[in-house]
C-alpha cells in the first residue's frame, strides 16, 4: 500500500490532506513518472535508505534498527547521463514473506518490474543474505548485489574476493560503504552499464 | 575434533556454548519461516551469548534475539 | 558477463518445478521456476495470484504441489531453502577468508551491558531520567519554553500582535481571531512554537541519537517477557518509544508489527496512555510542581497501560505474539544524520500540527462567537464534576479534542491561575492523558486499522478516560493521598 493511494474513501482523503499525514512518516514521494526504475531491496538495517538518500539527494529517515523503512519511497537519481526513479523499499528476508513490509517490496518488484534490482546486503553477514540473491537470480530478476559496511566487515578480518563471487553469481558484484560515501561513484557506474547493457 | 556430538535444544545450552545447528523441530510454518529468513538453519554455526529475559545468540557475525518459544525450536549438536 | 547460477534442488523437487512451470501460462514478472518453487512453498500471494491467472489449470498445479508435499515429511519450504543454503555456504566457502581482525571491545562490552537485565535496566532508567526527564522535561519543557514564552511572546510578539490589531482593525471579532485570548497568532502559533516546538525538538534530537546508537532492539530484548504479557512481544517497544514522541507517527510504525492482534493492541494503547512529547513536556512541567503529583501520576498511567493490555490480550482472539530480533552492532551516531533526521521528523511533525492549531484556534473562536463553545463547556462541566475537577478545566478537556498537547496547554494555564489543587492536576492531566487520541492520531488509525477498529477504540477509550479519572480520584481522596 501506498501512502498517496488514490483509492482512498473521501473522508481519508479530507483527514490526510487536512492534517498532513498523507506524507507520513519521513518517507520521499518526488515525481518520478516516466522514469526508468531502480529498486533497492534486502534485508532489514543493511544501509538501503542511507543509500537512497546518496542516490537522490532526498532524505528518507535513517536509524540503526531493523524495519525503520515502512514505507516505499521514490525520488529522482542521476546515473551517468540519464535520469532515473530510485526506489526505497522496506527490508525484505526472503521472497518468501512473513510481514507486512516484506509483501510491499515483493508486490513492487512483481508490479513495477525495475529495471535494475540493487539487492543490499550487509558483508559481514553474506552468508545468510545470499539466499534472497538467488532467489532473485532464479526469478529473472535484473539484480546486482552490493555488499555494503565492508568497513565493518573488512575490521573483522573477513576478505571477500569480489571478482570470484561474481563469476560464481554471474551479476555485478561490488561493495560499498554508505554512511561513509564509498564506493559510490563504482556502484553507479556499474548500475548505468547494466541498465544500458539490459 | 570431538565426534561424540549430542543433541540439546538452544533453550538448554549453556552461556558462551557452542553449537551447530542441527534441526529445527516445529511444525509451525511461520516460526520456521522467521528462522530460516535469518539463515537459520540446519549447519548453521551458533553461540548463545544470554539466557535472561531472552535468548540471544551468536550467528555469523550478529546477534539475533529470540524468545524461549523460539528458542526451543532449535535443536543443537554441541 | 558470465552465465547466472542457477541452484539446482534433489529430483523430486525438481521435477515438480519443471512440471508446474509447464502448466503455468500465463506470463509473470518473476520466472516460471520462482513462481513454481514460491508455489511449492505455499506463498498464500502467488497462490492467489496464480489461482486468479490460470483459473481451471490451477487445479492440476494445487494437485502437484499436494503430491510433492506428500513426499517430504517435513515443510517444502524447509526442504527448498536448506538446499539453498547449502549452495550458499559454498560460494561464501569459495570467496570469503577471514583473517585475524581487530574486534571492538568497547562496543561488545557496553552491548553486553545493556543486554544483561542487572545492568541493563538501571541503564534504561538513566536514558529515561538524563533523556526524557533531565533533557526533554526539564531543558526542552522548561528552560527553552519559559524563554519563548515568557520572554519571546509575552514581552514582544503578544503585546506587539495585540498593538498592531487594535490600532488598524476595528472589528472586536476579527481582532479576537488574530488576537487576544484565543487569537491565531496569539494562541495557535504560540502554543505551537513556544511551548510544542521546543518539546517535541528536544524529544526527537533524544530519539534520533538513541535509535541510531542501536539501544532499542536492545530494549526489545529487555522487555520482551513483560510485553508478552500484555500480547505484544518486545519488537512493540520501537512504536511504543516512538510513540512518546509522536503517536500519529507511531501509530503508523505499528506497521512492523507482525499479526493483526499485536497492531490492534498497540493502536489502542498508543491511543490510551502512550502521551505524545508535547503532552508529557506539559504535563511534567506541570506536575512537577506538587511534590509526589508525578509519582501518582506515573504509576497510574503505567497501571493502566498493563492493565488494559493484559485484558485486552484476554479478549482479543488471535495467535500468540513471538520474538525475533535481529541485535545491530552498537554504533556511533553519526551527527549528520541525527540532525536532518530530527530536523526531518520536525518539519513533518509542523506540516502537520500548525494547520490545525490555526484550525482550533478559528473553531474556538468561531464557537466564541456564536456561543457555540459555551454550550459544549456546559455540556461538559458535569463530566468534569465528576472526576472532581472544577468548571474550568472543561475548557482544557474541549481543547484536548483538537490535540492532546493543546489540552494538556491549556491545563498549564489553569495551574498558572493557582485553579486546581495537587489531586486536581494529578486527575485532570491522568483523564487527559487518556482521553482521546488527538485527530491526526485518529485519522491515522482510520487508515492504517480501518473504520470499524478505530471507531470502537475510540467509542471504548471516552467513557473509560473518565470513568478511571473517576476511579482515582475516589481513590487519592479515600487514602488521603494527594491534598
Amino acid at each position: 500500500m501506498e501512502c498517496c493511494n488514490t483509492k482512498q474513501p473521501w473522508y481519508k482523503k479530507i483527514s490526510t490532506t487536512l492534517l498532513g499525514t498523507g506524507n507520513c512518516h519521513g518517507e520521499v514521494n518526488q515525481a518520478t513518472q516516466g522514469l526508468e526504475k531502480i529498486a533497492l531491496v534486502g534485508s532489514p538495517n543493511v544501509g538501503k535508505s542511507v543509500l537512497f538518500n546518496i542516490l537522490t539527494g532526498a532524505y528518507v529517515t535513517v536509524s540503526n534498527y531493523p524495519g525503520t523503512t515502512v514505507e516505499v519511497s521514490r525520488g529522482k537519481g542521476k546515473i551517468g547521463t540519464k535520469e532515473y526513479e530510485i526506489i526505497d523499499t522496506p527490508g525484505m528476508y526472503s521472497l518468501l514473506c512473513i510481514t507486512e513490509e516484506e509483501k510491499v517490496t515483493r508486490d513492487l518488484l512483481l508490479r513495477e518490474s525495475p529495471k535494475a534490482v540493487v539487492h543490499v546486503v550487509d558483508a559481514k553477514n553474506l552468508q545468510r543474505m545470499l539466499p534472497l540473491t538467488l532467489q532473485m537470480i532464479e526469478g529473472d530478476v535484473p539484480v546486482i548485489l552490493v555488499l555494503n559496511i565492508m568497513d565493518e566487515a573488512e575490521s573483522l578480518g573477513l576478505k571477500i574476493d569480489l571478482k570470484k563471487l561474481e563469476a560464481e553469481l554471474g551479476i555485478p558484484v561490488l561493495s560499498t560503504v554508505a554512511a561513509l560515501n564509498k564506493g559510490i561513484e563504482v556502484l553507479k557506474e556499474r548500475i548505468g552499464e547494466y541498465v544500458y547493457a539490459a | 575434533m570431538n565426534k561424540s556430538t549430542h543433541l540439546i535444544s538452544l533453550s538448554d545450552m549453556k552461556i558462551q556454548q557452542k553449537g551447530v545447528v542441527a534441526e529445527l523441530v516445529t511444525d509451525n510454518g511461520s516460526i520456521l519461516r522467521k528462522l530460516m529468513s535469518m539463515g537459520i538453519l540446519p549447519g548453521t554455526r551458533i553461540k548463545l551469548i544470554q539466557k535472561f529475559p531472552s535468548y540471544v545468540f551468536q550467528v555469523g557475525y550478529t546477534q539475533v534475539a529470540v524468545d524461549r518459544e523460539i528458542a526451543s525450536v532449535i535443536s543443537v549438536n554441541i | 558477463m558470465s552465465t547466472q547460477l542457477e541452484v539446482t534442488y534433489d529430483r523430486q523437487i525438481e521435477s515438480a518445478v519443471s512440471e508446474i512451470s509447464n502448466r503455468l501460462q500465463y506470463q509473470y514478472v518473476l520466472s516460471k521456476r520462482a513462481i513454481a518453487l514460491l508455489l511449492l512453498q505455499e506463498d498464500e500471494d502467488i497462490i492467489a495470484m496464480v489461482k486468479e491467472k490460470e483459473t481451471n489449470n490451477y487445479l492440476k498445479i494445487s494437485r502437484i504441489i499436494e503430491s510433492t508435499k506428500q513426499k517430504y515429511n517435513r515443510p517444502l519450504n524447509y526442504i527448498i531453502s536448506l538446499s539453498r543454503q547449502k549452495k550458499v555456504d559454498t560460494i561464501v566457502e569459495e570467496t570469503m577468508t577471514k583473517v585475524q581482525g581487530k574486534e571492538n571491545r568497547i562496543a561488545d562490552y557496553l552491548s553486553r551491558l545493556t543486554m544483561n537485565p542487572l545492568t541493563g535496566v538501571p541503564i534504561l532508567l538513566l536514558v529515561l531520567y538524563y533523556g526524557l526527564y533531565k533533557f526533554v522535561g526539564e531543558f526542552g519543557a522548561g528552560t527553552v519554553v519559559d524563554f519563548l514564552e515568557e520572554h519571546i511572546f509575552g514581552v514582544f510578539i503578544n503585546p506587539w500582535v495585540n498593538g498592531v490589531v487594535q490600532t488598524y482593525i476595528p472589528w472586536t471579532w476579527l481582532q479576537d481571531l488574530l488576537a487576544n485570548d484565543y487569537g491565531i497568532i496569539t494562541l495557535g502559533i504560540r502554543y505551537a512554537v513556544a511551548i510544542i516546538l521546543p518539546i517535541v525538538g528536544t524529544f526527537f534530537l533524544m530519539f534520533s541519537i538513541i535509535e541510531d546508537s542501536g539501544y532499542l532492539p536492545r530494549l526489545a530484548m529487555l522487555v520482551d517477557r513483560v510485553f508478552k504479557k500484555i500480547g505484544l512481544n518486545g519488537r512493540a517497544v520501537i512504536p511504543m518509544t516512538l510513540g512518546f514522541g509522536c503517536d500519529t507517527m507511531a501509530t503508523m510504525v505499528s506497521r512492523t508489527l507482525e499479526t493483526k492482534r499485536e497492531r490492534v493492541i498497540a493502536t489502542l494503547l498508543l491511543a490510551l496512555a502512550i502521551p505524545c512529547s508535547a503532552q508529557l513536556g506539559v504535563i511534567l512541567a506541570l506536575l512537577s510542581g506538587a511534590p509526589g503529583a508525578l509519582g501518582v501520576w506515573l504509576a497510574f498511567i503505567g497501571f493502566i497501560f498493563l492493565l488494559i493490555g493484559f485484558l485486552t490480550t484476554k479478549i482479543l482472539p488471535g495467535d500468540k505474539p513471538s520474538f525475533y530480533m535481529e541485535v545491530p552492532p552498537l554504533r556511533l551516531p553519526k551527527v549528520s544524520n541525527v540532525l536532518t533526521k530530527t530536523y526531518t521528523r520536525m518539519q513533518w511533525y509542523f506540516v502537520e500540527i500548525v494547520p490545525l492549531f490555526i484550525l482550533a484556534s478559528l473553531l474556538i473562536w468561531f464557537g466564541n462567537l456564536t456561543g457555540l463553545f459555551g454550550v459544549v463547556i456546559s455540556w461538559m462541566q458535569p463530566i468534569v464534576n465528576f472526576i472532581g475537577l472544577p468548571d474550568k478545566a472543561a475548557e482544557a478537556f474541549l481543547f484536548g479534542f483538537f490535540r492532546r498537547d493543546f489540552g494538556a496547554a491549556g491545563l498549564y494555564d489553569l495551574q498558572e491561575a493557582g485553579l486546581l489543587s495537587p489531586r486536581q492536576l494529578v486527575v485532570a492531566a491522568a483523564t487527559l492523558t487518556l482521553f482521546v487520541p488527538c485527530i491526526a492520531q485518529f485519522s491515522m488509525m482510520l487508515k492504517e486499522r480501518g473504520v470499524k477498529t478505530a471507531l470502537a477504540i475510540a467509542g471504548f477509550i471516552f467513557p473509560f478516560a473518565f470513568i478511571a479519572g473517576w476511579a482515582l480520584n475516589w481513590v487519592l481522596i479515600t487514602f488521603k493521598v494527594l491534598p
